[in-house]
């Protein structure tokens, strides 16, 4: 074997040396005036003028370009498809939405692993700027989410719409924790909302909404049965509530593209309760953002600040619904860790975001995420506060958030947080 | 333990046959060396002043345009590309080292100049034009304003809104709009630009200002739209809809932007890299022709930022091969299309890996130029066009432009030198083909063309020795050496305090002459071996500028003169980056 090896180098040299040797610099384009002569007009058809500039490469130039030469056709089949779609789809390019179209959805981060899907829409579906948009993604462990949505603007008024949308979602791996044993359930939901929201000014929004659910819990296949937790009996079912919301945001800040400085208050409230039973219940939810420069730069490198408090209070019946619950832990909240990883009658959650552009639609943003859930007020202390920390790059557009990738760090564990909807 | 010693070096040699390590060597030296021509640098023969790429071919097929294809591949894939090409590496690893030399183009002369071809043709700095021909430019014809046009194809492509028409005299013509925002910009300096790149020696189409009555335009039947992706007939609801957007002047007419159908038959756009494979004629790769790449110093001047694929034009003509036009100056000066230029445009490409890579190392402690200047302008005819926060050696286009890339320091030199040829009337005379009425602006805009013409000559005549136009004249024995100082005859610096170092003598060695002259001239008296022997015999002369009675950057310039009885012609030019 070791004469075989130092005779497979040998023969590497010998090649690498004749293909030196047969690859002696090509004369190079300057070089086809002809020599030797020092009449200037004798020999026309010598004349340079008649000899055409070439550009030529040796075989070790092609050799070494070979990489980039392999990259090149390795990514025409992409240049084809773009091209095809700038053939059949322009508006996809032009920067602005065609009156329809498709583009494709990644999500990660959330309570599955990877989804991919795509939205559909249609600017003037019925009538003109009644948008219409679908939704829809498959992930791993055969996880489905569809979402419909018809938006009609009312009183000629664009500020203010109704807003029809259905969605199904199906996961039979959610993700549920007791303690620091996590478990698993199959969930499957079913939801009607009709929402209307209006501008009463400049600066204040109101939200209105009536939401039926249907939610059903059921025993995951991932769940194994000879685990010494396994998910509660006595959360399995199904569940039918009817639930009347209203929010009213008061917005201070300025910014398109990228909110630069002033405030956002977030005040809402909503009051569900069961078809089935008696159960009511009362939920509501206070979010402060504030976004300030950092001083001597470009006001593009802003600190943002979020606090957020979630309670929900039982009103009549044994208990609130588990899947209703205030919880932290995923995509928005508390992003080092798992989705729905905390789970109380209340939630208070704190970040703190450094963001700075990359470049022009780019931003890099740097945060922190202090929450904890509790049961009651007098719960919450200093101590309990669980940390995430981490960093990722926001894409925007002209009117916000277009796709965020994160990496999110806790305690417990790392993630990687891919999504369309911003944290704040 | 010493006895193990001479073991261990054995083993060390037997992992490196010797075979391999000479081969790895030798290869290595002749990639470094690649390009490090070895031939005469001086022509024995005459000197090509032509590239004969004008052979008549089979027509080519026509090329589809991608605008977004195009600014996607060079923006990402030809990015990643150039990092993985080992030849572009290893020069750029061997260049800080002395073992490497740029790539520098292969369609030069023994001059150091561009052949003429169907990409070049001499015009302002070889053959001067007048003030009428610069005016001009490529115009032979312009649009009868005073009959009917006929709308005989709609505008598809581009962002620009517009459509094609046949005057009343049958001449054919694209229409384009100004930005509502903007009336006047876009069409001013879509027709400067054709003026500045016409009189630079390139190929472009007519150009011209025209004001029509929008109660004289005609659909001809068969004209189609596409609505909403599919394509249905023009109506007189589409054309009032494209005109919408335009001011009346007082006469009742719109002002647009026409340019000219060129001869010939329209192919698509030809690309910066590579060569068109159906077209024999075309042997010297895209981004290794001289014109295309010094290109990018001419388009620093005039913020030519849209300077892409995509806005260029294969052109098949009468004569059977294929003629190469640059067209599209809307995004040139203060324009962006129907807008105007952003503070960013010419200081980094749309996508921009560099600055990305500082802005994220520093936490976004480093603030780039164009966050730091607003974009305001003084006049909307001009829009944003500075001078003063040009750079000249760090310009780039918005899209990377594969040819603009490859720009050496000897292309660079050529680019610039035609931008400085430019006088200021030069400059006022073209910018006035462009019909702008505010006097200002007009003032405004050929001052910063001015500025930024002089900051170009600073930047790069201090990079590389900038005497050229040399001539040699012999009278009896004493030989006349003449240059032109392209520095000094840019008005950048004054006579008096510069000076050439020359050292001359033969090819073979022997000794002639040496010296400092104040003036750009040199005389020397010839040996009468030299005259009377059976053969020319050439001379070199070795050239340095000293300015402020200093070295300019110990640049040698090599000239090389043919001499012999009553004979003496220039036959190279080699200078030292």
């Amino acid at each position: 074997m070791p004469h075989q090896t130092i005779g497979l180098k040998h023969l590497l040299g010998i090649v690498i040396l004749l293909l030196h040797l047969w690859t002696v610099p090509v004369a190079s384009a300057t070089d086809v005036i002809s020599a030797d002569s020092t009449d200037t007009t004798a020999i026309p058809e010598d004349h340079p003028n008649l000899q055409p500039y070439e550009t030529t490469y040796n075989i070790a130039q092609h050799i070494l370009a070979l990489p980039s030469t392999l990259f090149y056709w390795g990514t025409r089949p992409i240049g084809w498809g773009v091209q095809y779609a700038e053939t059949r789809f322009p508006h996809l390019f032009e920067g602005e939405r065609g009156d329809y179209g498709f583009f494709p959805l990644f999500e990660s981060g959330s309570q599955v692993r990877f989804a991919a899907g795509a939205l559909l829409f249609h600017q003037h579906l019925f009538r003109q700027n009644h948008e219409a948009r679908i939704q829809f993604l498959y992930g791993t462990d055969n996880y489905w989410d569809v979402n419909a949505q018809y938006r009609v603007p009312v009183s000629q008024t664009y500020s203010s719409e109704l807003l029809f949308s259905g969605n199904y979602k199906r996961n039979p791996r959610h993700r549920f924790f007791i303690d620091d044993s996590r478990l698993f359930y199959s969930a499957e939901d079913a939801t009607f909302r009709v929402r209307y929201n209006s501008s009463l000014s400049a600066r204040l929004r109101m939200q209105n909404s009536v939401t039926y659910s249907n939610h059903t819990a059921r025993t995951s296949s991932a769940e194994l049965q000879d685990k010494p937790i396994t998910f509660p009996d006595e959360l399995k079912g199904n569940y039918e509530i009817l639930t009347f919301g209203n929010q009213f945001t008061l917005d201070f800040r300025r910014g398109e593209m990228r909110k630069v400085s002033g405030t956002q208050l977030i005040a809402g409230a909503d009051l569900a309760t069961s078809l089935k039973n008696s159960t009511s219940y009362f939920t509501y939810h206070i979010e402060a953002h504030q976004f300030i420069p950092v001083p001597f730069l470009p006001e593009s490198r802003r600190f943002g600040i979020r606090g957020k408090l979630l309670k929900s209070e039982l009103l009549s019946g044994d208990e609130i619904p588990f899947f209703d619950l205030p919880t932290l832990g995923g995509s928005r909240d508390l992003r080092g860790f798992r989705s729905d990883r905390f789970r109380g009658n209340g939630a208070l959650i704190f970040t703190a975001e450094y963001r700075y552009p990359m470049w022009d639609v780019l931003d890099v943003t740097l945060f922190m995420d202090q929450g904890q859930v509790f049961n009651n007020f007098s719960d919450i202390a200093f101590d309990r506060f669980e940390t995430g920390y981490g960093f990722g790059v926001h894409l925007l557009t002209a009117k916000g958030l277009a796709f965020r990738a994160e990496m999110a760090f806790s305690s417990e564990t790392t993630r990687y947080i891919l999504s369309i909807t911003p944290t704040f | 333990m010493l006895a193990k010693k001479p073991k261990k070096r054995t083993q060390l040699l037997k992992q490196f046959s010797p075979v391999l390590v000479i081969a790895l060597v030798f290869s290595m030296a002749a990639i470094l060396a690649v390009g490090c021509s070895s031939s005469k640098p001086y022509a024995t023969g005459p000197i090509k002043t032509f590239d004969p790429d004008t052979t008549r071919i089979p027509m080519p097929s026509r090329k589809e345009q991608f605008q977004y294809w195009d600014r996607i591949d060079n923006t990402t894939f030809h990015q990643i590309g150039k990092v993985l090409d080992l030849n572009r590496v290893l020069r750029f690893i061997g260049k800080p080292l002395g073992l490497a030399s740029p790539r520098e183009a292969d369609n030069v002369n023994k001059l150091d100049d561009v052949p003429e071809s169907s990409w070049y043709t001499y015009r302002h700095y070889h053959k001067p034009m007048s003030q009428e021909e610069l005016a001009r430019g490529p115009n032979t014809v312009e649009p009868d304003t005073s009959g009917p046009w006929y709308i005989f194809r709609a505008k598809l492509e581009g962002a620009m809104g517009g459509f094609f028409f046949e005057d009343a005299s049958g001449e054919r013509f694209l229409a384009k709009f100004d930005g509502p925002l903007y009336p006047g910009l876009m069409s001013s300096v879509e027709v400067i630009g054709s003026r500045i790149f016409y009189a630079a020696g390139y190929t472009v189409p007519e150009a011209t200002v025209a004001y029509f009555d929008p109660e004289k335009v005609f659909i001809r039947p068969g004209v189609e739209i596409e609505d909403n992706g599919e394509m249905r007939p023009m109506t007189m609801d589409d054309y009032r809809s494209i005109i919408s957007s335009q001011g009346l002047y007082k006469d009742g007419t719109i002002r647009v932007f026409a340019s000219k159908f060129v001869d010939g038959r329209p192919l698509g756009p030809w690309r910066f890299r590579g060569t068109y494979r159906d077209d024999p004629n075309d042997r010297v790769a895209h981004e290794h022709r001289r014109e295309l790449r010094g290109m990018r110093v001419i388009s620093s001047w005039v913020n030519d930022t849209d300077r892409r694929d995509a806005n260029s034009m294969f052109v098949y003509n009468d004569r059977g091969y294929i003629d190469h036009y640059v067209q599209d100056f809307g995004n040139i000066l203060g324009a962006n299309g129907h807008t105007i230029h952003r503070p960013i445009q010419g200081q980094a490409y749309l996508i921009d890996p560099r600055f990305m890579l500082l802005n994220t190392v520093s936490l976004g402690t480093y603030v780039p130029l164009w966050e730091k200047i607003d974009g305001s302008y003084e006049f909307p005819q001009v829009g944003y066009f500075r001078a003063d926060v040009f750079k000249p050696g760090r310009w780039v286009p918005t899209h990377p432009n594969p040819a603009f890339e490859n720009m050496t320091l000897r292309d660079a030199f050529w680019g610039a030198k035609i931008v400085m040829n430019f006088s200021d009337e030069d400059i006022r005379i073209m910018v006035e083909t462009g019909v702008i009425y505010d006097q200002r602006a007009v003032d405004y805009l050929v001052e910063t063309l001015i500025k930024r013409r002089d900051m170009i000559g600073r930047y790069w005549f201090k990079k590389i020795n900038p005497l050229d136009r040399f001539e040699a004249a012999l009278n009896d024995e004493t030989l006349q050496i003449s240059f032109s100082d392209l520095y000094i005859a840019g008005n950048l610096g004054t006579p008096d305090a510069h000076r050439y170092q020359y050292h001359i003598e033969t090819v073979d060695g022997e000794f002639l002459a040496e010296g400092i002259s104040g003036e750009s001239s040199i005389e020397l008296t010839l040996p009468e071996h030299l005259l009377n022997g059976n053969n020319y015999q050439v001379i070199k002369v070795e050239l340095y500028t000293l300015r402020d009675y200093k070295h300019s950057g110990d640049q040698k310039i090599d000239v090389y003169f043919e001499v012999g009885k009553n004979h003496t012609r220039l036959v190279g030019i080699d200078r030292d980056v």
